[in-house]
């Protein structure tokens, strides 16, 4: 049986990669994640005229604190506001002006997407994602294990997180057609607390 | 009359069909067909090679990286001094590469603490002195709780002696949790979720072309900062990691206490002369110490001083 003080010895003249572990694959170690915007931080991207995918962006770069992404339903240093439909190809352009990094994924299927999705929210990163019939909606949270794994922000409804099966979440999807928007960018931290773990 | 009215309702319609993800947005998806589109900012405008064609799989998971954040503030010369710190100095290099994220150890992110779409980071632990360095674990779970803060620096620190305290914190912060960094290995993907951030509620407020809050400056290129002399740290004794539980009052706290004894101090002297007490030092003298205490609080360096104000709101 390995002491304490010894385990303690040897973490401490461990290179400190080392600390980033093995488990660096892709999307290896499914894990819950969850964006925290409150609510009334949330209700800024309310979809005021048909901008849905604008304020599904718009909410993700609050989340990744990239403030070309959030001011994007508004006139701004950043660039004109942007409203009213979009398509990939609208989306490129303007992330292009605005300097925002993305990777625009289409697909032809829901395993197509799929894969990015569950990228986005396991380095929460999170993204916009095609959802419902002609529409987008923010991808919010993804829980392994949990029954309605799949966390959802409408921007017709931001006050509340909608939750889906597996099943409900591929047809929700696959309405709007295999279409997301993730960012290409650093994931943030999550809001930082004080814990006294040197106790 | 009627062709006017078959006019305005096809212009409405036209209008209904540009809204949210129209029909040539679902065309436009089944032309694409599996692809990545890498839309790399300004940089690659004009760049074919920037749009990947082909189908391709996600990039490597990164929710095992530890996170580095940069809090900031305008006209703060220190703060100025920590960025370019970490985009030039080699040791705090090996935490962070601050231009791509893919290379980098941790992620790194700086926050302007003036930008109010980021106040809600800020609902546990709002920084005071800027800059503030904070050093929290992965998403993953991997080192526990991600949104502990396992250091923190307020103020200016030189890179050296930033990346000693960094080293030491995260170390101790690892031999702490490590028996549930040995739990989670064992039993990945069963963590269980808490139901932070599905709260209800809050005021619409969308919809006009004015943002709700008025957006952060975009942060200034990096000026050439000259080599300057940071004033030692007041205890060389104590481990700088630590900077928790360990953290000394800043210059300017001491010089306002002084400034606050020394009217106490001279207050207490009225009385005495009144009383017909015997005072120690003549007046010239004790109002010379005064003065000279009043003039150093009144310029207090930048760390922990004047630019370390928070900002008004």
């Amino acid at each position: 049986m390995i002491r304490p003080a010894v385990l303690a010895a040897c973490l401490l003249v461990l290179p400190l990669p080392a600390l980033t572990g093995p488990l660096s694959g892709r999307c290896q170690a499914e894990h819950a994640a969850y964006m925290e915007l409150p609510a009334e931080y949330r209700a800024w991207f309310r979809n005021p005229d048909g901008s849905c995918v604008q304020c599904s962006n718009g909410m993700v770069g609050m989340h990744i604190n990239r403030p070309e992404w959030t001011f994007l339903l508004w006139n701004t240093e950043y660039g004109p506001a942007e409203r009213g439909g979009s398509w990939p190809g609208r989306v490129a352009d303007y992330a292009r002006q605005r300097g925002m990094r993305i990777f625009n994924v289409t697909g032809n299927s829901y395993a197509d997407t799929r894969p990015w999705m569950l990228w986005a929210a396991q380095t929460n990163r999170f993204c916009a994602i095609g959802a419902g019939a002609a529409h987008f909606q923010t991808l919010y949270g993804y829980v392994p294990g949990d029954a309605r794994p799949w966390k959802v922000c409408n921007n017709n409804s931001t006050h509340r997180i909608d939750e889906y099966t597996e099943d409900e979440f591929r047809r929700l999807h696959l309405a709007s057609g295999p279409w997301v928007v993730v960012p290409d960018e650093p994931t943030p931290a999550p809001p930082p607390r004080l814990v006294a773990w040197w106790q | 009359m009627k062709h006017l009215i078959m006019l305005v309702c096809a212009a409405a319609i036209a209008q209904d069909a540009e809204k949210d993800v129209p029909g040539k947005a679902q065309a436009e998806i089944a032309r694409r067909g599996a692809m990545v589109e890498r839309v790399g900012g300004i940089q690659d405008a004009g760049d074919p090679a920037a749009a990947i064609s082909a189908a391709m799989q996600p990039p490597a998971d990164d929710s095992h990286k530890w996170h580095f954040t940069l809090v900031t503030m305008r006209n703060c010369q220190w703060c100025a001094k920590l960025r370019a710190d970490f985009e030039n100095d080699p040791k705090l290099k090996a935490w962070v590469d601050t231009k791509d994220y893919t290379k980098s150890w941790a992620h790194w992110q700086v926050v302007q603490i003036e930008d109010q779409s980021q106040a809600w980071r800020w609902k546990d632990f709002k920084p005071t002195q800027f800059p503030t360095l904070i050093v929290q674990p992965p998403v993953n779970g991997s080192w526990g709780d991600p949104h502990t803060i396992v250091f923190v620096r307020q103020g200016y620190m030189p890179p050296a002696d930033l990346d000693a305290a960094i080293r030491k914190a995260i170390q101790l912060y690892a031999v702490k949790v490590f028996p549930r960094h040995l739990a989670w290995a064992s039993k990945q993907g069963k963590t269980e979720m808490a139901d932070a951030g599905f709260r209800s509620g809050g005021a619409e407020q969308s919809g006009g072309w004015t943002p709700p809050v008025t957006p952060p400056s975009p942060l200034p290129p990096l000026p050439n900062v000259p080599p300057q002399t940071y004033p030692p740290t007041a205890d060389p004794s104590s481990p700088a990691g630590l900077t928790i539980p360990l953290s000394l009052p800043s210059l300017t706290t001491i010089l306002l206490l002084l400034t606050a004894a020394s009217n106490v101090w001279m207050l207490y002297r009225d009385l005495a002369r009144q009383s017909g007490v015997r005072l120690l030092i003549d007046d010239q003298t004790a109002d010379r110490i005064r003065r000279l205490i009043q003039t150093l609080a009144g310029q207090s360096p930048g760390p922990g001083g004047d630019s370390a104000r928070p900002p008004a709101s």
